[in-house]
């Protein structure tokens, strides 16, 4: 499996008038081609901060990101511009992610104009295939993001994000500011898009439920750090961290028939400023000993093949 | 496809029929229309030639031959008047554009790109704005000399950081959009990214501030007139004729009150305009 992405080592710190914010701190992992990584955890964990951090819209404070054989830290800024153009990206709000004065047709079209000064024709008619690839019609495109719902400036994004053939797409939460029902039907074209035009995602979200769907390997964060991470079937199967077992335990379901006991993550999550000595989480964790308040986590221990954890007292020892 | 469209509305769709009913609004329109039409044919209009001096009819009181009478060289007050909305129209627009095409790029760029650069060209701003309202005008045209262009000049430099710090607000507030973010993301041009996606998104404060100013500015150059650092003879300039009439109102009262009234009246119009426009163009009755 050849890797498209590689973080290693990432770390990303805030210095701020309360102290030093772990945003992300050392956070390590690959993407291979036509795979889709999930990053998940509740708000705070760093997950946005990763996305942005990959797509150099924050620059980190150490550590590699290697895309496609070339490292994005330290690029030049043509580099950086040729390799953008590889990367698509979705954001969470539709609402605020599509420029409101310009024509949906526009937007789309604008990478194009911008990077293969595509002029007239062609560019109409390759604006027109991206539409239909999200499953919009071609008259849509003299109108207005706001004259569009939720679920169709969604797709308008994903269509921009399409553009110019991207091999990775980071999808910062696109769902999660959509209906339910409409959710359903963003990760269904997602899922299809990817297998048809061979797609890797970077995708990141707070709600494990529309990450069943859709990722093949699964990374957990807490309070900046992997707590664990692996091929997303053996976690939700076999979720080893106290963490991760509470996240599958309190997420909702797709399924009416696959409901799950919900039990709300209980105490407070510590300030990612001033980060408890030990395991962050032992605050927390019904499992947590005092090994766990005094030491800080172990190092990742490879559990199944590829499924790494962090944490003293693993479920299932 | 399951979700549907809403019904198309345009940017200013609405604006109108917000203002309809707005009789403010369309007094200053029309009384702001007859006072271009007057700029515009005023060799039409004009009875006599403003400059022509007759000291057999000087200081006459309005007859028939001279509908507002002479001033005190015997020119003709009424075609005096008719020119000076000219002077007055054409100040008006030269400053607030220029202040406004000035300005915007400074906050413009402040806003989009924030940290240092915004910080130096916003203190810089704020040393324009510190000064009390006309004492920087005065102040330029100490330096630069009397008249006309200096007084759109000196007018200029004291206005557009105004433009340049209503411009910054918006801009910072769009710049932080995910819009923003995506086009960066996506590898635009800095040049692109402003001028694309955040100025078309924080232009209408300017556009309001720019309707208000616009009266504002006129008054400003008559003011300067008055007090003789604007514009100067044989200038056709309201501001100046009534600094000209100065020693003599108190007998003949036409030779201050018709020019007088001509600031009052294109400065009450343009601002009921300007209100209007303001309504009209209201962020929070904006349609997005």
């Amino acid at each position: 499996m050849s890797e498209l992405l590689s973080v290693r080592n990432l770390v990303k710190r805030y210095e701020t008038p309360r102290g030093t914010v772990h945003a992300v701190d050392d956070v390590s992992f690959e993407i291979p081609v036509g795979h889709s990584v999930a990053v998940v955890g509740e708000s705070g964990c760093g997950k946005s901060t990763l996305a942005l951090s990959v797509l150099q819209l924050v620059a980190p404070t150490s550590g590699q990101v290697n895309f496609d054989g070339t490292d994005l830290i330290g690029a030049s800024r043509s580099a950086l511009t040729r390799l953008r153009r590889e990367i698509g990206v979705v954001f969470q709000d539709p609402a605020s992610s599509l420029n409101p004065r310009m024509r949906v047709g526009d937007i789309v079209g604008e990478p194009l104009r911008v990077h293969e000064k595509l002029r007239g024709r062609s560019l109409h008619d390759r604006v027109t295939k991206l539409f239909n690839d999200v499953g919009l019609t071609a008259d849509a495109m003299d109108r207005y993001p706001h004259q569009f719902s939720g679920g169709q400036r969604q797709r308008i994004s994903i269509a921009r994000a399409l553009a110019l053939e991207p091999k990775l797409i980071v999808l910062d939460e696109p769902t999660s500011a959509l209906d339910v029902s409409v959710q359903a039907q963003v990760l269904n074209l997602l899922q299809d898009l990817k297998a048809r035009k061979n797609l890797s995602y970077l995708y990141i979200s707070h709600s494990l439920a529309t990450v069943e769907y859709l990722a093949d390997i699964l990374i957990v964060m807490y309070l900046g750090r992997v707590i664990e991470k692996g091929p997303a079937d053996d976690i939700f199967r076999d979720p080893r961290h106290p963490y991760t077992r509470l996240l599958i335990d309190s997420a909702p379901s797709l399924d009416p028939l696959n409901r799950r006991l919900s039990r709300p993550p209980s105490g407070e999550i510590p300030s990612p400023s001033n980060r408890p000595a030990g395991c962050h989480f032992a605050s927390r964790c019904s499992r947590a000993t005092d090994l766990c308040r005094k030491d800080p986590q172990p190092d990742e221990i490879e559990r199944a093949s590829n499924h790494r954890v962090t944490c003293h007292h693993p479920i299932g020892t | 496809m399951s979700e549907a469209a809403v019904l198309p509305k345009g940017r200013f769709a609405g604006a109108f029929e917000r203002v309809r009913g707005n009789a403010a609004f369309f007094v200053g329109v029309v009384v702001f229309g007859l006072i271009i039409l007057v700029a515009v044919f005023a060799p039409l209009i004009a009875t006599h030639d403003p400059l022509k001096i007759d000291f057999t009819a000087k200081l006459a009181a309005p007859s028939t031959a001279h509908l507002f009478g002479t001033d005190e060289l015997g020119r003709d007050i009424f075609s005096r008047v008719v020119y000076g909305a000219r002077t007055s129209l054409t100040i008006g627009l030269i400053v607030t554009v220029l202040s406004a095409l000035i300005g915007t790029p400074f906050g413009l760029v402040a806003g989009y790109f924030g940290g240092r650069i915004e910080w130096a060209i916003m203190r810089m701003m704020d040393v324009f704005i510190a000064f009390p309202p006309l004492l920087l005008p005065i102040a330029i045209t100490a330096a630069v000399g009397q008249g006309l262009y200096e007084a759109m000049l000196a007018l200029t430099v004291s206005f557009f950081p105004w433009y340049a710090r209503i411009v910054h607000g918006e801009a910072k507030r769009i710049s932080g959009q995910l819009f923003v973010k995506s086009a960066r993301a996506q590898g635009f041009s800095n040049l692109r990214i402003m001028f694309r996606h955040v100025l078309p998104n924080a232009w209408i404060p300017a556009i309001i501030q720019a309707s208000m100013d616009f009266g504002y500015t006129i008054l400003a150059a008559a003011s300067l007139s008055f007090i003789g650092i604007g514009a100067k003879e044989p200038d056709l300039e309201w501001g100046l004729m009534v600094a000209l009439s100065r020693s003599k109102f108190l007998d003949y009262w036409w030779v201050a009150l018709v020019p007088g009234l001509a600031i009052f009246l294109t400065v009450f119009a343009v601002n009921l305009i300007g209100d209007g426009v303001n309504d009209m163009l209201d962020p929070k009755g904006d349609s997005k």
